[in-house]
């Protein structure tokens, strides 16, 4: 097989994950003693990772969700900011959830995203693959505890620059004040007992300013996505057939934590080697799959 | 007047018992919460209940938070835990000068609360409407204290007046660390100044101080009971009050037997996942020999196996219907004691009792996984809590 070009994609964007928050154990509906709570009207706590708004449950006045394709590296036929592949819509399938258990299989920060099912879509363009095909979830056996430390954040960086580039925010207190101010003219003009209840339990949180302190903090993953690939190119958008010989190198971040709104910002790239990768490539995923239990 | 190590021990041991106590009753009224609109709340009071659940189960891992304390402060002084109490319920006089039963959130259980964390010299609240809820009447028992506060004065005379050299002979590296979590903090005891801080940290969290009380359990209680008064609707859910799964002889008093048989299947695992987390907590504060390693992770398997098995096992029993005779009522945290709590002398023996026991409630709750999925998580979660035990008890072997 020959070699062709290794595409990197780079994707940014708002997620949504309405996940309970220790003390609360990881299947409280509504969130009682950790910081993050349902609020009336709306459905039950969930943990998924939404990459985009479908089954999201947006709240007023709060970024809006959707992970997209920023930038593509690597294709000779385009420039980095005009590749067609801009703007497609990037997801994690089979409703992903960060897995820590408080504590019972991860630390606080160093959560797994447990399944890691990555597609990246746009009209009829898709690429999508997973991490392992064989991956038995809660972990047994030790190479599942070793397929589980892979999928561990590898660290956690309070990085209120990187988070202020890649967001506009680089103080989360003045954009709460900012929608706390529009949260109480809402209720002064709510109709409904669920919009007010709603809508104070809102403005409570965001007065507390220990609920903000996570903004400045992001998750680092890098993640060697190995399992099976489905890949639909009918416009020949990459400039060759993806191989899935190897591993694809996968890193991103989650940081920006917004505790109002249960969003927070997504960076990260996938590696996509067409016909046989390069050896350049091959090293990095090899890096990406060494055992690192570690990090538990 | 205690002055004597035994005598102080004797009191520490009623310490343990009540603030065990009272840690089980504000989790049983936390969890007969509502939690959905499907349980006839409207938003407003959903959102109510939230709140009120939360800062209910904040004061009850401050109890957890008291009870390792004390068992510090036991420690310190050539104690040993006691984790054992009577079987709920208790009435008044009978055991304790208050009654000790497990009631649904209401304004007669917050009335009792109100009571428990009431400061001596404070004027007694109110007297609640008493509905067959309601066991016994609130009097002092003259015999030993008629208030919490009373005791740990009593206690923290004792341990003023007593020769510092003599009394604390407990090794110093038998004490429970302070760092159980961000919320939770319990404080080491290594002499009197130490103890003496360990119970003023215990009265003011209960008690408040004279003249300021906010945010004390006391306060928050009579700020919770005068919420209930301004609404209109009740909070909680239709649970029975005392549910248990068979007689105890030391609780001869009215309770519920339980007769649903999916809920007593759940009671009785519910029964088995307490008493591994007072066998890990025994075997904490019981110290052993144990490495330091091998406490860091019994400190992190008790903390984790309250969140994410006992609290859910309660919840789920909480919305099984009790039985029969009950009828449009329900189950609920039964929190019995079947027999003794020893814990062997020998380390290897604790351990291989706690992975035993682990394992067959994971067993148990596998099997009970059909009933509600929430079971099943817990099946998982107590299986990886045992995982974790026997990998920290082998990385110490290699050490």
């Amino acid at each position: 097989m020959s070699r062709g070009p290794t595409i990197w994609v780079k994707f940014s964007g708002w997620f949504q994950c309405r996940l309970p928050t220790d003390p609360d154990p990881s299947d409280e509906p509504r969130g009682v003693s950790g910081y993050v709570r349902a609020v009336a009207g709306e459905p039950d706590l969930d943990r998924v990772i939404r990459l985009q708004p479908v089954g999201a449950t947006p709240r007023s006045h709060c970024p809006t969700i959707g992970v997209t394709v920023v930038r593509v590296f690597g294709d000779p036929r385009h420039g980095p900011d005009e590749h067609p592949l801009v703007g497609a819509a990037v997801d994690l399938l089979d409703d992903a959830k960060f897995e820590g258990r408080n504590h019972i299989l991860a630390e606080d920060g160093f959560e797994a995203v447990v399944p890691c099912h990555l597609r990246i879509k746009k009209d009829g363009f898709v690429v999508q693959r997973k991490f392992a095909d064989a991956f038995s979830f809660p972990p047994v056996t030790a190479d599942d505890f070793q397929k589980f430390a892979q999928l561990q954040a590898t660290g956690v960086n309070i990085s209120p620059g990187a988070i202020g580039e890649a967001t506009g925010t680089f103080n989360l207190a003045p954009v709460w004040k900012a929608r706390t101010a529009e949260l109480q003219k809402d209720l002064a003009v709510a109709h409904s007992d669920i919009e007010r209840a709603a809508l104070s339990s809102r403005i409570e949180s965001m007065s507390n300013p220990g609920n903000a302190r996570f903004f400045a903090a992001r998750m680092l993953y890098s993640i060697p996505l190995g399992g099976s690939a489905s890949v639909a190119d009918p416009n020949g958008l990459l400039p060759g057939k993806p191989s899935t010989a190897g591993d694809w190198p996968l890193e991103f971040w989650f940081g920006a934590w917004d505790a109002d709104a249960l969003c927070g910002f997504m960076v990260g790239f996938l590696a996509v080697p067409t016909e046989e990768a390069s050896d350049a490539t091959k090293n990095i995923a090899t890096m990406m799959a060494d055992p690192r239990l570690e990090r538990r | 007047m205690i002055d004597t190590r035994e005598g102080l021990i004797n009191a520490l041991h009623i310490a343990s018992e009540l603030e065990h106590g009272l840690m089980l009753q504000y989790l049983f009224a936390a969890f007969t919460l509502k939690k959905h609109q499907a349980e006839g709340l409207t938003p407003s009071q959903q959102e109510l209940a939230r709140v009120w659940e939360g800062r209910v189960l904040s004061v009850a891992r401050e109890e957890m938070a008291h009870l390792g304390t004390v068992f510090n402060l036991l420690t310190a002084i050539g104690g040993a835990p006691r984790l054992e109490r009577p079987n709920f319920p208790q009435p008044a006089k009978s055991y304790y000068p208050f009654p000790f039963t497990l009631t649904r959130y209401s304004d007669e259980t917050l009335y009792r609360f109100i009571r428990f964390e009431l400061p001596k010299g404070e004027k007694p609240p109110s007297l609640p409407v008493l509905t067959a809820e309601f066991v016994g009447p609130i009097e002092p028992d003259p015999v030993e204290f008629d208030y919490i506060g009373e005791l740990y004065g009593q206690i923290r005379a004792a341990f003023s007046s007593m020769s510092e050299e003599t009394l604390f002979i407990g090794p110093k590296f038998a004490q429970d660390s302070e760092e159980w979590s961000r919320r939770m903090r319990i404080l080491r005891v290594v002499d009197r100044a130490s103890a003496n801080a360990a119970i003023d940290f215990i009265v003011l969290e209960g008690e408040g101080a004279p003249g300021n009380r906010k945010g004390s359990h006391y306060d928050t209680f009579l700020d919770l009971r005068a919420q209930l008064a301004t609404t209109n609707f009740d909070p909680a859910k239709a649970v029975v009050p005392n549910p248990r799964t068979r007689s105890h002889r030391e609780s001869p008093y009215p309770a519920t037997l339980l007769e649903n048989p999916d809920a007593i299947r759940v009671a009785q695992l519910f029964n088995e996942t307490y008493r591994a987390t007072l066998l890990m907590l025994g075997q904490l504060y019981g110290y052993g020999g144990e490495s330091f390693g091998e406490r860091t992770a019994l400190r992190n398997a008790a903390r984790q196996i309250m969140t994410m098995a006992v609290r859910p096992l309660a919840e789920i029993l909480t919305g099984l219907p009790a039985g029969k005779d009950h009828k449009g009522l329900l189950a609920g945290p039964t929190f019995e004691l079947h027999g003794g709590l020893q814990l062997s002398n020998q380390p290897e023996a604790r351990w291989s009792i706690l992975t035993e026991r682990l394992g067959l409630i994971t067993k148990a709750a596998t099997d009970l996984a059909g009933l509600n999925s929430r079971i099943g998580l817990v099946a998982q979660n107590v299986g990886l809590i045992n995982g974790n035990l026997q990998r920290a008890r082998a990385a110490e072997e290699r050490l």
